[in-house]
């Protein structure tokens, strides 16, 4: 064994140990990933949605894991369990033995295509479809699958256990079987281990009470996932199992297990939000459905979460119950399942049939966890997850050992994302530490010389089968007949699995041998795809951008299954748009550049001195900047007094730290420049200063609530905020009342719904703290739901112990706060004892929420970033980006990015350092190629363009000879080419979205004549919202008239009125524009920008005699589907009413 | 019980009585209680009885009211709650000890009081009447073996069972 060189082990594929991989694989650390299971992907390659914005999981999910297989820094080793871990070299590294289970499938030689699959005989229940569907004993798991290669299942393989039958070793085209495969040993050394093994849910028979087992159609939420999916057994068709009937009512049960002091005495943290989830998909698939939720507390403690609740009860009209039903019968005569229950809020007694039920389980350490923590010498928790160790969530009691996910506690995805990159700056930070850093990650030598462009464009077209994805509609061998008969195309052929393994080898030899210099592939959709093959194109020597997507997946075979003929016209119509384009397609550049090896940490919170730290601590310059004067001062409202021992540690590690620059009494004045390269102008006490940095973590923190004029805050004496309380340390007497109010100042009756996420803990500490003091006080907690992280029960169970008495109130019913004789008196509606309480108390302390710093606008508008409504930092993505800004080069963390607790806070601060970290690490960043361009010598200098880009990426400078021209940074443009259309002079460019190559595909359209009762209607959808939202109904089945042509743009921004009147002029019966909805613009304002352009052409189509009404705007989200569909399905009968162009034919006349 | 005012001065309520409650040989840990609902969901009798609300009422120590509602001696004693409570309250318990409590300050409804009577006289919660004997020679049955009236009467006079009964208010 060599010497170590930084090497990481990372235990566990789902999303977490997939995150972790990655991020410190672009570190340029080599990764073994080991996976249990014969693919990456986890529980969340299962989901059918992810809360709260509805995003389809494995979309988000598999790019990412292909990715991972991708990564010629990560090795993957799945079917493998690790069976013994020894620390060696004075635990500065480990040795690790592995064990590689036998495939009986050779990972090399499969190509995934599955023959073997249709032949093999024996049937299984499929694990990943959890059990709602069947296998085969040799299978693969699921289409995404990473590796995409069959497995045979030893206890189910009629050969292996009969010795009989060895079809799938004769159906075999590549010859992969290998019956004969032995388990193998592995033995690493590495410097780091990260443990992402993830959850099980907890199996609810043992409730026997709910009849899971028994009944049929009792399943659990996870069986309900697979079924709503669109990929899982039912197509996305959700029936019962027991009759295959539609339901016409689905209840879900929560806390099945949790909150149960036989069971599992914890709140399992998700069920609340998913089956907030799945009650919302359950009525969009069907809104006759009648849905009910029976829940204790809602959980709805994270970022937007309450919003995604309150849109459950209130636009979907689901029905949520307080109180847990106590069982589910059958009623044999109606055939369907019976649950009495109580409504504790109105006090009624009812019974209620259902169709199905759904269970939510607790969450529980998965099954090998205990095992693991043996072999890995790491200490357990009193619930069996794996236990953190000091004031870092990731840490465990063995040093270079790192828990992050699911395994640790439960929790959502984005808290299991922010882990993962917690844990790889932990070891990144250790290994750079003991100076075991080396960068292995050099890409640019598997990539060939790019290839001169030809005179001549030589096309390639792929289309892909997809299995039966496309081709049970699409007959993808005409497809690939018309793509032969184009000009300029050379080459063309199908494929069963385009980015399969065997499929991007094809391409890459076809690339080779027919000399191309286009390829398109006609497969799903780009916004997953595209990088794979721009990926495969590059590695054959192409020019990335030399490469175009068509997207007959989820815009056509899954949108008109019900007319393949039509859905195969569209295809081909598709195609020779892509043609058209990608004749006109030229290689583009990225630019590469140095990187300034420091960062700036804006905030001194806690967050920020942690991320300053570790960012530090891995050999960086980090300059810490804070507009007031001290460290740490956000500590309070996590619930902490000064003096927390580990953060008097940090604070003066820190004022020591030699890569750290503390600057107090700071402001941020200007911030120009982009990743890699930041300049920022400070004002310390009104000396200024300029410093470079190549990355900018913003923790800025937040504040307390102050509830002026609410229950008497301000009013009476002896009304308190928490803060104020905390403040005067225990002064109160034995035999005194004290009531404390919760969610003051937050939630319907207020602009501010959110749930602050630390108040009950907060309030727990404190009234356990007064009490165990002064036995005799009485104790009141005012509160609306209990949301507790997994530890916070114990506190529950502690305080009530103790005495302290809880009173839920209804926010519609608050309580209020008068005074007589000198006397507070606190009147409460308990809403679960149906009595009105007065009680008179000495003391009312005011729990209020963290609320947003006020400079946070100033910081965001100076950085370009935005924030949400309530003035919260906004990340890029709230499941897979949880620190990312949609800017690159900036990330967030800590109560800037909303309401956390503080091992939230902890976790998301390394995650940030991490995030920076990584470009710190690489020392280059590389631009992104498709940008605007200015032709200086058609650009008049009126400054138009200056105004549109909200990136600033634009500007006006004068030349040489005194001329005012624009000109483009290429690091700071986003690429949605607003400015192109906005110009006058037609100086700007826009590459890859270019003039010609649009209107070329429009060319396409109606290159062949459209007979007079088809109509055509072109789109034009942006990337992240029309485009994806057509995606999503794709994934969803939703059908549409297949009348419509989609043209991608970046922006809805793109959409030059010159394109829609081109359209028209063509013989277009309808020119549809879908951006994101108002506030939700990827690049701020281009789809108000759209919306002005689009009035504008409308002005013009009335004043030359068309309808206007055949041009038309609309706004979707990347979650709206089925909206997406009916706008579809609509505009085409309002254009079939309308009667075909009159202009059609014209212009070819 | 219905919906009224229910002042909480502590001078009127009695935050120790979970805690006395908890103390007893039949024990139920009212504290512990989450409010979940799922007693009641399962309470035979819930249109009268609601769990739940006697112990959250025991929580908050509102001794009297308990002490002289009617639903604490609707309870059917099917333990129901006690068996599905996730968190081990054990509501059916805390309603016995209520009943006890109640009895003690000579709280007994008369149907109950009439059982106890005919306990103390003749050994039998129900009175065997001479047509009732009559009926079972004719059906061919076996006398009903005799009690032992006295021996029985000093059971319950020992346990203060008598006593208990006597002071019942009338």
């Amino acid at each position: 064994m060599e010497e170590a060189t930084g090497d990481m082990l990372v235990v566990g594929g789902g999303v977490a140990g997939i995150t972790a991989s990655l991020e410190l694989a672009e570190k340029g650390f080599k990764v073994y990933l080991v996976e249990k299971k014969s693919s990456i992907g986890g529980h969340m390659a299962q989901l059918d949605k992810t809360f709260p914005t509805l995003d389809c999981s494995i979309c988000i999910l598999g790019p990412k894991m292909v990715e991972v297989s991708r990564h010629p820094n990560i090795k993957l080793l799945t079917n493998s369990e690790v069976i013994d871990v020894k620390p060696v070299k004075n635990g500065s590294a480990f040795k690790v033995k592995i064990l590689k289970k036998p495939r009986y499938v050779d990972e090399e030689k499969c190509t995934g295509c599955r023959r073997c699959e249709e032949k093999c005989p024996a049937k299984v229940p499929s694990e990943f479809e959890a059990g709602m569907g069947l296998r085969k004993a040799i299978y693969i798991p699921f289409p995404q699958a990473v590796p995409n290669v069959a497995i045979i299942d030893e206890d189910h393989c009629l050969y292996l256990n009969k010795g009989i039958c060895r079809t799938c070793e004769k159906i075999c085209p590549a010859g992969a079987i290998d019956f004969n495969q032995k388990p193998q040993e592995l033995v690493l050394e590495v410097t780091s281990i990260i443990v992402a093994t993830g959850f099980s849910l907890l199996d609810p028979s043992v409730l026997p009470q709910y009849g899971y087992g028994r009944f049929q159609d009792v399943i659990t939420s996870l069986q309900y996932e697979r079924l709503m999916n669109a990929a899982g057994p039912t197509g996305g068709e959700i029936i019962r199992p027991s009759d295959k009937k539609h339901p016409r009512r689905v209840a879900f049960i929560q806390c099945v297990g949790s909150r149960n002091k036989k069971i599992k005495d914890y709140c399992s943290q998700i069920c609340c939000m998913y089956a907030a989830k799945q009650a919302i998909v359950t009525k969009e698939h069907d809104p006759d459905i009648d849905v009910m939720v029976f829940y204790n507390d809602l959980n709805a403690s994270g970022k937007s979460h309450e919003d995604l609740l309150r849109r459950a009860i209130e636009e979907y009209g689901i029905k949520y119950i307080k109180g847990l039903p106590s069982e589910v019968l059958w009623d044999e005569k109606s055939k369907r399942l019976l649950i009495r229950y109580f409504d504790l809020l109105n006090g009624e007694i009812r019974s209620v049939d259902a169709d199905l039920v759904v269970l939510c389980p607790a969450v529980v350490p998965s099954e090998d966890t205990s095992k693991l923590a043996e072999i890995f010498g790491i200490e357990l928790n009193e619930f069996g997850f794996f236990k953190s160790t000091g004031d870092i969530p990731v840490n465990t009691n063995v040093p270079g050992i790192y828990v992050c996910g699911a395994c640790q506690s439960p929790k959502d995805i984005s808290h299991s994302v922010m882990q993962a990159l917690a844990a790889a700056a932990q070891a990144a930070s250790r290994a750079r530490h003991m100076n075991r850093y080396k960068n292995t990650l050099n890409r640019g030598k598997t990539v060939k010389e790019e290839k001169i462009l030809s005179q001549e464009p030589r096309i390639g077209v792929f289309v892909c089968h997809c299995g039966l994805n496309i081709a049970a509609v699409v007959d993808v061998k005409a497809v690939v007949e018309e793509a032969k008969n184009l000009s300029n195309v050379v080459y063309a052929e199908d494929l069963m699995f385009a980015c399969s393994k065997d499929g991007t080898e094809r391409i890459k030899e076809a690339i080779e041998k027919y000399n191309l210099n286009r390829v398109i592939v006609a497969s799903c959709t780009p916004r997953t795809h595209e990088p794979l093959f721009r990926t495969i194109c590059e590695e054959a020597g192409l020019n990335p951008y030399l490469f175009e997507m068509v997207n007959i997946r989820e815009h056509v075979s899954w949108v008109h299954k019900s007319c393949p003929e039509d859905a195969t016209e569209k295809a081909k119509e598709l195609v020779r748009m892509a043609v058209a384009k990608a004749r006109l397609l030229e290689p583009l550049k990225r630019m590469e550049i140095e990187v300034t090896p420091a960062a700036l940490v804006i905030g001194a919170t806690i967050s920020g001195l942690i991320a300053a730290k570790n960012i530090a601590d891995s050999g960086f310059k980090a300059y810490l900047v804070e507009s007031g004067e001290k460290m740490g001062y956000d500590l309070y409202l996590y619930g902490y007094n000064e003096g927390v021992k580990w953060v008097s540690d940090l604070i003066s590690s820190i004022k020591k730290h030699e890569n750290i620059e503390f600057l107090p009494s700071t402001k941020i004045e200007n911030v120009e420049g982009s990743i890699g390269n930041f300049s920022v102008k400070l004002n310390q006490n009104g000396a200024h200063k300029e410093i470079k940095v190549g990355t900018i973590v913003v923790a800025t923190g937040a504040e307390e609530f102050k509830p002026a004029g609410l229950y008497g805050y301000g009013k009476f004496n002896n009304i308190y905020t928490l803060t104020e309380f905390q403040q005067m340390n225990g002064n109160v007497q034995n035999g005194e009342t004290i009531v404390f109010i919760l969610c003051v100042g937050t939630g319907k009756n207020f602009d501010r719904t959110y749930c602050s996420a630390v108040c009950c803990e907060r309030t727990l500490r404190e009234a356990i703290k007064i009490k165990s003091k002064h036995p005799k006080l009485n104790v009141y907690i005012l509160y609306r739901d209990i949301r507790l992280p997994l530890e916070g029960e114990k506190l529950y169970r502690q305080a009530r112990e103790a005495g302290v008495i809880f009173i839920r109130y209804d926010p519609d019913r608050a309580p209020e706060v008068r005074q007589e004789d000198g006397k507070l008196i606190v009147n409460v509606y308990d809403v679960t004892s149906y009595v009105n309480l007065e009680i008179f108390t000495d003391k009312v302390v005011l729990v209020t929420p963290i609320i947003p710093l006020e400079e946070n606008r100033e910081i965001a508008s100076k950085l370009k970033v935005p924030l949400n409504s309530y003035g919260f930092f906004l990340e890029a993505h709230p499941k897979l980006r949880p620190v990312d800004f949609a800017t690159d080069g900036i990330f967030l963390c800590g109560l800037a990015y909303g309401p956390q607790r503080l091992d939230e806070s902890v976790s998301q601060a390394l995650a940030a350092a991490s995030r920076a970290l990584t470009t710190l690490m690489r020392g280059k960043v590389i631009a992104e190629a498709i940008i605007a361009d200015v032709n200086p010598e058609l650009c008049t200098g009126c400054g138009r363009c200056e105004n549109v880009c909200e990136f600033g990426a634009i500007k006006l400078e004068l030349t040489s000879d005194k001329q005012l021209v624009a000109k483009v940074d290429p690091l700071l443009c986003k690429g949605c080419g607003s400015c192109s259309v906005e110009c006058p002079a037609r100086a700007i460019t826009m590459h890859h979205f270019r003039n010609d190559q649009i209107l070329s595909m429009l060319r396409a359209i109606f290159e062949k004549p459209a007979p007079r009762d088809k109509l055509k209607i072109v789109a034009f959808f942006c990337n992240w919202c029309g485009y994806a939202a057509a995606d999503m109904a794709g994934v969803s089945r939703y059908e549409y008239p297949p009348a419509v042509r989609i043209i991608r743009v970046m922006c809805s921004a793109r959409v030059d009125p010159l394109h829609i009147l081109y359209a028209l002029l063509l013989g277009a019966d309808g020119v549809l524009i879908v951006g994101c909805h108002p506030s939700d613009c990827h690049y701020i304002s281009g789809n108000l920008r759209a919306e002005e352009r689009v009035l504008r052409v409308k002005e013009w189509l009335k004043d030359v005699g068309i309808e206007p009404e055949r041009v038309r705007l609309e706004w979707a989200s990347a979650g709206e589907g089925l909206r997406l569909a009916k706008i579809i399905e609509e505009f085409t009968h309002q254009i079939e009413e309308l009667g075909i162009n009159p202009l059609r034919g014209e212009v070819s006349r | 019980m219905s919906e009224a005012v229910i002042p909480l001065k502590s001078s009127e309520i009695d935050p120790n009585l979970k805690f006395e409650i908890a103390g007893t040989e039949l024990g139920g840990k009212a504290f512990w209680c989450i409010q979940c609902g799922m007693c009641t969901s399962g309470c035979p009798v819930a249109e009268f009885l609601k769990p739940h609300r006697i112990v959250k009422m025991v929580m908050l120590g509102l001794r009297e009211q308990l002490i002289s509602c009617k639903e604490i001696w609707l309870c059917t004693t099917c333990f129901t709650c006690s068996e599905r409570c996730p968190q081990e309250v054990n509501p059916a318990n805390i309603i016995f000890s209520l009943k006890n409590m109640a009895a003690k300050r000579g709280i007994i409804p008369r149907g109950l009081r009439d059982i106890g009577k005919n306990l103390a006289e003749t050994g039998r919660i129900i009175k065997i009447s001479a047509v009732r004997e009559r009926k079972r020679m004719k059906l061919g049955l076996p006398k009903i073996p005799q009690v032992h009236v006295e021996k029985n009467r000093k059971i319950l006079e020992e346990t203060s069972f008598i006593k208990t009964l006597e002071g019942a208010k009338q």
